[in-house]
């Protein structure tokens, strides 16, 4: 299991928190980058890590959650 | 005899099957994130995904979803590549702008390949195949 993937399941709701709305790349313990979308997201992270290390999650809003559950 | 398993992610008291899903691309692997819906029949990802992986939306095959409030909703199916943990397959999925939903859905379609358990107890989800 990556670092990146234990890290966002234990801390999603902070994710949703802080970044609802927004696509993240994680890579280890830390949002590298922020964007509204995931290619811009990537692109940035990229500059910082390997591919194969950026975990890209689309975060829900805390309304989007409501819904959704 | 193959078996992955994530744990739930949790919001406040609500805890969510939101796992990693690795899609190629044309010359690499992306991992993205997805929540496994047993409500979905298709596997469906937000177009910008599509955007990300170099595929060209309207070459798919045009399929239309149902949803909550009984309207249609139009998406685009491209066989690609996926890895659920150390498996890789072919598989279709499908790619729309008006998913409308916080999340990515993992649906039935990729359920096809597992026995999948929703062990809510234990807080995960668990994948098995022969």
């Amino acid at each position: 299991m990556k670092r990146s993937q234990k890290w966002i399941t234990e801390n999603f709701e902070a994710l949703v928190t802080r970044y609802g709305g927004k696509y993240i790349a994680v890579v280890g313990e830390e949002v590298v980058a922020v964007a509204l979308t995931p290619k811009e997201a990537m692109e940035k992270a990229k500059r910082v890590a390997k591919a194969e290390d950026i975990s890209l999650l689309k975060v829900p809003s805390e309304e989007e959650l409501i819904c959704i559950l | 005899m193959y078996t992955v398993e994530f744990n739930y992610a949790r919001h406040r008291i609500r805890y969510v099957p939101l796992i990693p899903v690795g899609l190629k691309s044309k010359d690499e692997w992306v991992e993205v994130w997805a929540y496994v819906d047993s409500g979905a029949f298709y596997t469906i990802f937000d177009d910008k995904v599509a955007e990300l992986l170099g595929i060209e939306l309207y070459k798919g095959r045009k399929m239309l979803a149902v949803v909550g409030d009984g309207s249609f909703i139009p998406f685009y199916l491209h066989k690609l590549q996926i890895r659920l943990g150390e498996d890789e397959f072919a598989m279709e999925v499908g790619f729309s702008s008006k998913l409308g939903v916080g999340f990515n859905l993992l649906g039935m379609n990729l359920f096809d390949r597992y026995k999948v358990t929703f062990d809510n107890k234990a807080k995960k989800v668990i994948f098995e195949r022969e």
